[in-house]
């Protein structure tokens, strides 16, 4: 990054120099990475690029302003993320709570605590009431957008992940490895997925879900490694994977994306790795695995894919590679809680220069 | 990307019958082996599907964990990562901890510990067998088992999940593992700065031989210097070796599972 600091005259005190020096220099130390780490690795084309991660406020202050993080301010051990309204929602399983990252007033808040027990999964519905899996009360904690906090009738279930669609529901129960889908009004149980053979593969032991922007229904599945992708019938219309350490198979499914392109994205963490399938469930790439380098996942969890932030991200990203979307990634160990990648392409004019110079 | 072949470990222990399979979870024995413990995930499986689902079609219970290494099948269709076309030959590394290259090049993230004379890197911590615990036991699959609420699903405490400090009274750091429960540090260097740590290469004679199943305190320890989960904790209730619940070395009763390590 290039830093200029402005030439004063000797007429400014020197106070005012020491803070201008001080801010200047502050920018210098904060600017975004300069090892640039693609997935897959050249030679291949770059389809995803490690962009940075946030653990604690101060990897979204600037050095200036960064103190010590307060109690509030980090992350111990992320599970689940989702994004909206420019926010991101973190669950922080040790600390009961959910953590909320602003990234405009760079701070971290906190949904209201002492509710919670053990925070899995979040989602939201249309009105902007966020939803958190919590096992350890065994249901659905919603918190409304006017600060209303209510337990979703859900029954005795354990919860571990949801989403809302239009007046709907979806709620993974891992007790009776099915998707349950209730009223979002009245909480009434209008169907339950997942357990009928007679429409394909049923679920075993599922964990993370999302839907994509057709109402289908993607499920990763510990028991038998497997991605199932359903209607809203309960109708499989997909299914794929296997228990293995080859690319295309799992060990430990976790969480689960799907982008606006129907591309599917697999946590899994015991090979920690993410991998990238197209919809008739052909790999097409991975990235993360193991060690201490940035790009990097350690018992990774969920995912969320979206595209809001996108600017104040793309200052990671290097110069030839435009992000068309980001990746999150929950980490339960090690020092980055949560990893920003941003998924994309080579910049065109990039590409015919390289294709010229060879 | 440096990457390594690893032969995973096949698994090929078959298991009896099928009422094994409603076997409760609860009520298992210690040191009565794998297979009615909790760790057989096919006496979990029905359990989680009310039934429907009887587990592994070969009922197979080491697959769960040590992965079956599947052989480079190029050309297969479905399992060449299209855009990874230059690795196409790799098979991933579950469970690994991280490559000491790595680590060596870049030690920034070395933290350590205010009370355990030890260094522990957040990095690889979960190294070794930890890093297999963890990934179940991470809120979702495992969130309750543990101590005696074993597989009863209800979880009545935010501190079950396996981790970590919880809600600090002070209200500080928490979520890694150095406040109370450190694991992932060099056994071997503790001992040798604090006198209160046992040697890890002497018989454990102050502990009852009855109440042990183990002899010295480095068969515990992961590449005979690092403490993981597994050092107190004989997840496979190894037949006639499982010294007490929840799976442990060494009986919980009179602390003498602390009292291995600790000489106090």
């Amino acid at each position: 990054m290039n830093c200029r600091i402005p030439c004063f005259c000797g007429a400014m005190p020197r106070l005012f120099i020491t803070l201008f020096l001080l801010t200047f220099l502050s920018a210098c130390a904060a600017a975004p990475q300069t090892t640039t780490i693609f997935f897959p690795p050249a030679p291949d084309a770059p389809h995803v690029q490690y962009l940075t991660s946030i653990s604690t406020v101060r990897d979204i202050r600037s050095s200036l302003f960064a103190g010590e993080p307060g109690p509030g301010e980090k992350i111990a051990k992320p599970y689940g993320i989702a994004v909206t309204a420019g926010k991101i929602y973190i669950s922080d399983v040790p600390f009961a709570r959910v953590s909320i990252v602003d990234l405009v007033e760079k701070e971290f808040k906190q949904l209201p605590q002492g509710i919670l027990k053990t925070p899995i999964n979040i989602a939201f519905d249309e009105k902007g009431a966020v939803y958190v899996a919590d096992p350890g009360t065994k249901g659905i904690v919603r918190f409304t957008y006017d600060d209303q906090i209510t337990h979703f009738p859900t029954g005795e279930i354990k919860p571990t992940d949801m989403a809302a669609r239009g007046k709907e529901l979806y709620v993974v129960d891992y007790r009776s490895s099915s998707i349950k889908i209730f009223d979002i009004e009245s909480g009434t149980l209008l169907d339950t997925l997942g357990r009928d053979s007679s429409k394909g593969e049923v679920l075993s032991l599922p964990t993370n879900m999302a839907i994509d922007k057709e109402g289908n229904i993607y499920v990763t599945n510990l028991g038998t490694c497997r991605v199932i992708k359903m209607d809203r019938s309960g109708k499989l219309l997909k299914a794929f994977g296997e228990l293995g350490d080859r690319p295309g198979q799992f060990t430990r499914p976790k969480g689960i994306a799907v982008d606006d392109n129907g591309l599917i994205y697999v946590v899994d963490a015991g090979s920690q790795v993410v991998q990238i399938f197209d919809q008739n469930g052909q790999v097409l790439m991975f990235f993360g695995e193991q060690g201490s380098k940035g790009g990097t996942l350690n018992i990774p969890a969920d995912i969320a894919v979206t595209r809001e932030n996108l600017d104040y991200f793309r200052k990671f990203a290097d110069p030839s590679f435009e992000v068309e979307h980001l990746i999150f990634v929950t980490n339960q160990s090690g020092p980055r809680k949560i990893s920003v990648y941003g998924f994309g392409h080579t910049k065109p004019i990039i590409a015919a220069n390289k294709t010229a110079q060879k | 990307m440096k990457r390594i072949f690893r032969t995973g470990i096949a698994a090929a222990l078959l298991v009896g019958s099928t009422t094994l399979a409603h076997a409760g979870l609860v009520d298992y024995t210690a040191g009565t082996g794998i297979a009615t413990s909790p760790h057989n995930m096919n006496l979990y499986l029905p359990i989680a599907s009310s039934g429907t689902n009887t587990g592994d079609p070969g009922h197979q219970i080491c697959k769960f964990c040590h992965t079956p290494h599947n052989a480079v099948a190029t050309g297969q269709s479905g399992y060449n990562p299209l855009w990874n076309r230059n690795q196409v030959t790799q098979n991933f590394l579950p469970y690994n901890g991280l490559l000491a290259a790595d680590y060596m090049t870049d030690p920034t993230f070395l933290e350590k510990s205010e009370t355990l004379q030890a260094v522990i890197d957040p990095a690889d911590m979960m190294d070794g067998p930890s890093r297999l615990c963890m990934s179940c036991h991470d809120g979702t699959t495992a969130i309750d088992s543990y101590s005696d609420k074993m597989g009863s699903f209800t979880p009545t405490s935010s501190r079950v999940v396996l981790a970590p400090t919880g809600v600090s009274p002070a209200g500080d750091t928490g979520g890694n593992l150095m406040d109370d429960h450190p694991i992932g540090f060099d056994y071997n260097l503790v001992a040798a700065q604090d006198s209160k740590i046992h040697s890890a290469n002497v018989n454990i004679g102050w502990i009852p031989a009855s109440d042990r199943k183990c002899t010295q305190i480095s068969e515990l320890l992961y590449k005979g210097n690092k403490l993981t989960c597994a050092s107190c904790h004989d997840v496979h209730n190894t037949a006639a070796k499982t010294a007490d619940k929840p799976l442990l070395r060494v009986k919980a009763e009179g602390s003498k599972l602390c009292l291995t390590c600790h000489d106090k």
